[in-house]
C-alpha cells in the first residue's frame, strides 16, 4: 500500500480551511473543515496511515482513494484520539467522519474496510454477516481489518461469530496476514466451538494493530463457512 | 519452547517454585524480556482483570505496553547480530590461519624435498 502524505498548516491555499474547537465555527466558508476538538492545532495532513513522530495537536485525516476522510485523529499526549470532522458544503455542514466509538463490525456497517484473505480462495462477504467461505483443500478463512485499528484508549476486543466446528482465532497482528500466513502476532486468543464462538481478548498494553480473524484449515471435502456478526472494542 | 506462569498468568522464562510449566511456540525466537512482559491464560482457565471483565483461555497477550516489549526484542536482535557477526569474523580469521599454516607448511615440505 501506498504511503501518500499532504501537509498543510490552517489554510491549505487550495480552497480548504481548517479549524477546530468544540463549537461550531461562527463564520463558516464554503469547503471550510471544522475538528471538533480543543486540543486541535494547526498543522494538519492527508495520509494513508499515521505520521511518525506527530507534534502535539496535529491533525491526520486519513484518507484512501475514495474518501477524502474516512477518519481524523487528533495526537494528543502521545496518543491519537479519534474526533468528529464537518465539511461546510452547500450552505450546511456536513460530517464527513465520525469520532470512532470502537465499532469494527456490526451487522454490515464498518469502521472501515475488512478484507479476506483471497490467496487461499476464500471468499467474502461482508453484510450481513462477515463471512469467509473457502472450499480449497486446506484452505483457510481469513478475515482482516484493511488498516491498522486505533486501540489506544480501549482495553478489550470482543468478537461475536460462529463456524462450522472447531472454532476460530482472533489476533492482533502489526502486519497484514498473506498467503494464508498470519504473522506478527502481537495478541491471540482461541475462540472455541463450545463457547458458542464469542470472547474477548484483553488489548489494554496495544496501541494500534491489524485486527485478523482466522479459522482453518478446510478440506477438500466440504464447505468451510466462518460467520461473524460483530467485532468492537470496549 | 517451555514458558512458566504464576496464579496471575504472567509469563517467566525460567523456572521457579509456583510457578507452572506450558509449552507454547508462540514466543519462539523472543527474548525473556519481551516474554515476561506477556501473559499466557491457557484453554479452560480463566482470568479477570482489575476492572472486572473476565477473559477465558487461551489468550496470549502483553500485560507490558508492547511497543516497549518491541523494543526490547530489537535490541535484542541487534546485539545478538552483532554477536554473530563478531563470532563470523573469529571463524573467518581463524580459518585464514588456518589456510596459511597448511601453505606454510607445504611450502616447507616442497623446499625440502
Amino acid at each position: 500500500m501506498g504511503q501518500c502524505f499532504l501537509y498543510g498548516n490552517g489554510s491549505a491555499g487550495t480552497g480548504l480551511t481548517i479549524v477546530s474547537g468544540l463549537t461550531e465555527p461562527v463564520k463558516p466558508k464554503e469547503n471550510m473543515i471544522w475538528v471538533k476538538s480543543d486540543k486541535a492545532g494547526k498543522k494538519y495532513v492527508f495520509a494513508e496511515v499515521f505520521p511518525e513522530a506527530p507534534a502535539d495537536g496535529t491533525i491526520v485525516f486519513l484518507s484512501k482513494a475514495k474518501s477524502i476522510a474516512y477518519s481524523t485523529y487528533v495526537f494528543t499526549s502521545g496518543a491519537w484520539e479519534s474526533v468528529e470532522a464537518s465539511m461546510y458544503v452547500g450552505g450546511k455542514w456536513v460530517t464527513v467522519s465520525t469520532a470512532f466509538d470502537g465499532v469494527l463490525y456490526d451487522a454490515g456497517s464498518r469502521y472501515d474496510e475488512w478484507n479476506a484473505d483471497a490467496s487461499v480462495s476464500a471468499q467474502i462477504s461482508r453484510s450481513p454477516t462477515l463471512s469467509a467461505i473457502t472450499r480449497a483443500e486446506g484452505g483457510v478463512g481469513i478475515l482482516y481489518t484493511e488498516n491498522k485499528v486505533p486501540i489506544d484508549g480501549f482495553t478489550t476486543l470482543h468478537i461475536n461469530g460462529n463456524t462450522g466446528g472447531g472454532g476460530y482465532k482472533a489476533y492482533v497482528t502489526s502486519e497484514p496476514p498473506a498467503a494464508g500466513k498470519v504473522s506478527g502476532v502481537l495478541a491471540s486468543k482461541t475462540l472455541s466451538y463450545n463457547s458458542g464462538g464469542s470472547g474477548e481478548l484483553d488489548v489494554s498494553a496495544i496501541s494500534d494493530g491489524y485486527v485478523v480473524l482466522y479459522c482453518g484449515p478446510g478440506g477438500s471435502s466440504f464447505t468451510y463457512n466462518f460467520n461473524v456478526s460483530k467485532v468492537w472494542l470496549t | 519452547m517451555q514458558i512458566y506462569i504464576d496464579a496471575d498468568f504472567k509469563c517467566y522464562t525460567a523456572p521457579k517454585e509456583g510457578l507452572a510449566t506450558v509449552e507454547t511456540a508462540f514466543f519462539d525466537g523472543k527474548c525473556a524480556a519481551y516474554i515476561e512482559g506477556y501473559r499466557f491464560v491457557p484453554a479452560g482457565k480463566t482470568w479477570t482483570a482489575g476492572d472486572g471483565t473476565v477473559y477465558s483461555g487461551e489468550m496470549i497477550t502483553p500485560w507490558k505496553p508492547w511497543a516497549e516489549l518491541d523494543e526490547a526484542q530489537r535490541t535484542y536482535e541487534r546485539e545478538r547480530a552483532a554477536a554473530l557477526e563478531a563470532q563470523n569474523a573469529e571463524l573467518l580469521d581463524a580459518m585464514a590461519a588456518m589456510v596459511e599454516d597448511v601453505y606454510n607448511q607445504d611450502l616447507a615440505a616442497i623446499e625440502e624435498g
